[in-house]
């Protein structure tokens, strides 16, 4: 089930396991530890629709961080894949941190699309041929090709302020949406400021 | 000649490929320029294919102008690439030149030098108008005001930023602290290189400014 702006972040997402670079497991409840978050769910370690997403989110990440919002990247592959993933995106110092969840069960917690359609349909293959126009390359496969990809945005107290759920490869969660959130939030946390 | 009769000629074709040709002056972005002008030259050569007498001179001109198109595209898409960067650029990246494109940090990086420095090296002396400008990557560079005032440089700040803004000479000594790794520009190398790339440049200007105004600040 999709999850609606507003809605507290359900606790089958807090309670998932995802997995370090190193294969150590970590609950998504300790690693938001009570701060604004964005979970930014992403399809397998190769995949040419998410080396997009990153190329045009991970320029926000510092706006992120000065806004006291930490970012989580979730994929879907095996552990051994995340250093050479935040290798090749630049993301090795970034205000980032990389896990990922070969279960899938925190994208399906998420409520996050699954099928073979969304990386092959007609619109799918126009946005991985936009995203190769655009400098991106697919990678061999690490992970499960039918999982899609998601973002949450959650607040200090747990509650989502920003929820997209990608329809195909290349539908991603807008950078200045989540800037715009994250920033709100803050404000939110900073009356005297505002 | 009735118009099924027509579309049976090679004439349509010529038509298309002009179509495709003006749709092509319209396009903003080179590459769908570029892409219209193969297709349109597809046409043309269908055409020149089709006609009684073909014209092979046209033909090869067309896949010259095709070969040209394609090839200036996937140079363009290459253009496009993340570019690739060691650890220790990602972390000075992250440190210090998130303002800028990966890709334009990448040509910053190209026109610089990555140096170790041993203490208790000199690298510029009160007096000297520097040829090079520092970035510290690790390691400590101390700056020797005439008044004995020691500052610190930390890793992420320029050295020798004042002089190549001024012209003017240093009024301090550089020297190694600590075990360095930083990177270097020859100064007249990064002035023509910001004079070629002026976007780059504008946002080194500011960089540059903002790591003098955190000196001026932290020296009170």
């Amino acid at each position: 089930m999709p999850i609606k702006n507003g809605d507290a972040l359900p606790s089958a997402v807090r309670t998932c396991e995802v997995l370090d670079a190193q294969g150590n497991g970590h609950i998504v409840h300790n690693l938001i530890d009570g701060r604004p978050s964005l979970l930014l769910f992403i399809r397998h370690f190769g995949c040419i629709g998410c080396s997009e997403n990153v190329g045009v989110l991970a320029p926000r990440f510092h706006e992120l961080a000065q806004l006291h919002t930490q970012v989580i990247l979730i994929g879907c592959g095996p552990a051994l894949f995340i250093d050479g993933f935040r290798e090749r995106h630049n993301l090795l110092h970034a205000p980032a941190q990389v896990f990922t969840d070969p279960s899938l069960s925190s994208h399906q917690a998420a409520g996050l699309r699954y099928g073979i359609m969304g990386g092959f349909s007609p619109k799918a293959i126009w946005e991985m041929g936009r995203a190769f126009v655009n400098g991106h390359t697919s990678d061999r496969t690490q992970g499960d090709i039918r999982q899609h990809a998601g973002a949450l945005l959650i607040d200090g107290d747990g509650v989502v302020r920003l929820y997209h759920r990608n329809t195909t490869l290349g539908d991603h969660a807008n950078g200045q949406s989540i800037v715009d959130a994250a920033l709100s939030i803050w404000l939110k946390a900073n009356p005297d400021i505002a | 000649m009735n118009l099924f009769d027509y579309l049976c000629t090679p004439e349509p074709l010529v038509h298309i490929a002009n179509i495709f040709l003006l749709v092509s002056f319209s396009a903003k972005s080179m590459l769908a320029l570029r892409a219209l002008n193969i297709i349109a030259g597809g046409f043309f050569i269908a055409y020149f294919i089709l006609l009684p007498q073909p014209l092979w001179a046209s033909i090869a001109w067309n896949v010259l102008f095709g070969v040209v198109n394609f090839w200036r595209i996937w140079l363009a898409i290459l253009e496009r690439r993340p570019p690739h960067l060691s650890a220790e650029e990602q972390a000075l990246y992250h440190r210090a030149f998130t303002t800028l494109t990966p890709r334009a940090y990448r040509k910053l990086l190209d026109c610089g030098q990555w140096e170790n420095g041993l203490p208790p090296v000199m690298l510029s002396a009160r007096g000297e108008t520097p040829k090079r400008l520092w970035m510290v990557a690790e390691g400590l560079i101390e700056v020797r005001c005439i008044n004995g005032n020691i500052r610190p440089i930390q890793p992420g700040d320029f050295v020798g930023e004042t002089a190549f803004l001024s012209k003017n000479p240093m009024a301090a000594d550089i020297t190694i602290a600590e075990p360095v790794r930083f990177i270097s520009w020859a100064t007249r190398d990064l002035e023509n290189f910001m004079d070629s790339n002026p976007q780059i440049g504008a946002v080194l200007q500011r960089l540059l400014g903002q790591c003098l105004v955190r000196k001026l600040n932290a020296a009170g």
